[in-house]
């Protein structure tokens, strides 16, 4: 079978290489999943150019994937051939609160990802795919709207009369949004390029604040909501004060992600203690949230985003695009 | 009737003057309460300072938010109180429910606000909530700021289940509020502090084991690691804390956030992200929680931790001992018989 590695000790695009390999065999306890399609997160660029991402492990890099059960190990019960599924992103994590061992997600680390025409998983490590989604487009649902899923439901639930802000228009903040409009609660969004506009009122936003002309962003949105109740920051300790400016009082902000690691400002202690506000942080989320997103996702017909589609062998370019500064959705690579 | 006030403009305890001047009348909607007793908080010294100049008006103020005392007169209309009614006051204005709100100001005694250091003070009857049976009147006057404080921060989000750990850090009294209330319901209690003094005191108030933050920088770690982490963090330090309250903190863990002693720390997103940490902001606490507070008080007996006990002419006095390196546990001030 055919699969892409990234080399042991290689930190640029020149170690993400295709390969023959042996189909793996499922074990006790793991299945095999014939990928269909994978999804590429932010994350993707970091482990494939950061040693703290990796061992010294040829490693099959993407946590994303969709695909269908083809062979099931001793001791599984829960799947059979034929199960359509998505993978989880965490180790171990089947529910609130995470723990030292959940990991940095599939195709990280020592964790084989889904980069590859099949991949050998614990059973464990997959929730069954919406019906409602083709496999192109239930890869997107592992990172990207898990995480979106915990922010909103699971952490300091958000209720339809809320206001939510959701910062950038990421992989999570797009699916913020749309989870959002779904649940009818009101989603002002930020962009630093005014060329999303369109597109994110389309999508729902009901104000589109441009943080790059804004830099007293979050006052602007409380000026102009009366206050939000939750903020989804996926741009970082950097944007915590000007989120808890955007709040209400008893309000929350979800911290998430990778973005301006440590460029952060002391909190403003009068905001945090004069609204008596929570930051929240947190890893994606427990394999239970999945499961209630997956059902969400058909109850409602709630679609992703999709930025574009690449063949299995153009996965380079597919890494290149999910870097660019157009991207508005999700980059996916089809495995069929 | 005899009453304590902070002249306008002054900035020092040469301030603080004792007046004599007329009862005053409860109106429609008010209580008159004879005070018992009173207590002083840490913040108490930024009133007399006008600290930041953020404390205090151009007016003349009557000090101090914590209070004891008997409904002696109601005001047309009211009728929850009757004279003759044990009664404490309500640290915050117009916060009778959560989340807090712009009018909370910063509690009796502040800025336009005229305070409790006199034998008679008229409030909103929703300024008061009944005092707690098992307490008398001198030690219910500790529990408006800093009791409800901790009480917040433990039980309004989070709460720790039996079993789960504790954290206070240094021995102020919210943290001592905290270590009580936290062992009445059933947490092991860990705390930090500086002084081996101290140390022998807080195990008599049923913490576990003591941490030393002064000698050990790197004390969230060294707690974390002796512990296996700690579910609630009360964190009464302040923000210059922040990072060292989440790694003492559990997986899933909650630091709530009290304290104005400690500046400047930014967030390191890695720990905080992969933990699922929350970080909550208390500002003291609403009127429904203190009745919850005070009814918690009631069915377990829990007991304030006096430190000294001063005379309503020494007021001074009382003022001073607020600010020994030696304190533990509240100051309060008698002002009349029970």
């Amino acid at each position: 079978m055919k699969r892409w590695i990234l080399k042991s000790g290689g930190y640029d695009a020149d170690a993400l290489i295709i390969e023959d390999a042996q189909k793996p065999e499922p074990g006790p306890g793991q299945v095999r999943v014939r990928i269909e399609a994978a999804a590429l997160n932010y994350r993707d660029y970091l482990v494939m150019t950061n040693s703290l991402w990796r061992t010294d492990l040829d490693l099959i890099p993407v946590a994303d994937g969709a695909g269908v059960i083809d062979a099931v190990g001793a001791g599984v019960t829960e799947w059979k051939t034929g199960d359509a599924v998505i993978t989880v992103y965490m180790r171990d994590f089947p529910t609130w609160p995470p723990h030292p061992d959940v990991g940095m997600g599939l195709g990280s680390a020592n964790e084989h990802g889904v980069l590859a025409e099949y991949v050998v998983l614990s059973a464990s490590r997959l929730v069954r795919k919406p019906a409602s989604l083709t496999s192109i487009e239930a890869a997107t649902l592992p990172c990207a709207a898990h995480t979106a899923w915990t922010a909103l439901q699971k952490l300091s639930p958000a209720r339809p009369s809320d206001k939510v802000l959701i910062l950038g228009t990421g992989g999570v903040s797009l699916f913020a949004l749309s989870i959002c409009r779904h649940l009818g609660i009101e989603a002002i969004v930020t962009t630093g390029s005014e060329q999303k506009r369109e597109r994110l009122l389309e999508l729902g936003a009901s104000e589109v604040v441009n943080y790059r002309i804004d830099p007293d962003w979050g006052n602007t949105v409380y000026q102009l909501s009366g206050g939000v109740n939750k903020v989804i920051n996926s741009a970082g300790v950097g944007a915590l004060n000007q989120s808890m400016a955007a709040l209400k009082h008893g309000g929350n902000v979800v911290t998430i992600g990778m973005i301006s690691q440590g460029e952060g400002e002391p909190v403003n202690e009068y905001a945090l203690l004069g609204k008596g506000l929570t930051i929240h942080g947190m890893p994606v989320g427990g394999r239970d949230g999945l499961v209630e997103l997956v059902a969400f996702v058909d109850a409602v017909g709630l679609k992703p985003v999709v930025h574009q589609t690449f063949s299995f062998n153009d996965a380079k370019l597919a890494y290149e695009e999910q870097r660019s500064s157009d991207l508005f959705g999700k980059v996916i690579i089809s495995i069929d | 009737m005899k009453r304590w006030i902070l002249k306008a403009g002054s900035v020092t305890l040469d301030g603080l003057i004792e007046q004599e001047v007329e009862l005053p009348e409860p109106g429609p909607g008010e209580v008159r309460i004879r005070v018992c007793a009173a207590s002083l908080n840490y913040r108490d010294h930024f009133v007399v300072e006008n600290a930041g100049e953020s404390w205090r008006t151009q007016d003349d103020v009557i000090p101090v938010g914590d209070a004891a005392g008997v409904i002696d007169a109601v005001g047309e209309g009211v009728t929850q109180w009757a004279a003759g009614d044990r009664v404490v006051t309500v640290y915050l204005r117009d916060f009778l429910i959560w989340p807090p709100n712009q009018n909370m100001g910063l509690g009796l005694g502040s800025l336009s606000e005229n305070g409790v250091l006199a034998q008679y003070v008229v409030l909103s009857s929703e300024r008061v909530v009944r005092a707690p049976r098992n307490l008398s009147l001198s030690e219910a006057s500790t529990l408006p700021c800093a009791a409800l404080t901790a009480w917040t921060a433990l039980q309004h989000a989070y709460p720790p289940k039996k079993g789960q750990k504790v954290l206070t850090l240094g021995t102020g009294s919210v943290s001592l509020f905290a270590a009580s209330f936290a062992k009445a319901q059933g947490a092991e209690v860990f705390a930090t502090t500086s002084r081996a003094d101290k140390i022998s005191k807080l195990e008599a108030l049923g913490v576990t084991s003591t941490f030393d933050y002064h000698a050990d920088s790197n004390w969230g770690d060294t707690v974390f690691s002796a512990t296996g982490g700690i579910d609630k963090v009360v964190n009464t330090a302040g923000f210059g804390s922040l990072n060292q309250s989440i790694k003492a903190a559990a997986f899933g863990g909650d630091v709530a956030v009290v304290g104005l002693m400690t500046f400047g720390d930014v967030i390191e997103p890695a720990s905080f992200l992969a933990k699922g940490i929350s970080l909550r902001g208390v500002p003291v606490g609403s009127r429904e929680l203190q009745n919850d507070m005070i009814e918690f008080i009631e069915r377990h007996n829990i007991k304030p931790v006096i430190y000294k006990t001063f005379e309503f002419s020494n007021v001074k006095l009382a003022y001073k001992a607020q600010l020994s390196s030696d304190i533990f546990g509240k100051v309060v001030i008698n002002i009349s018989e029970e």
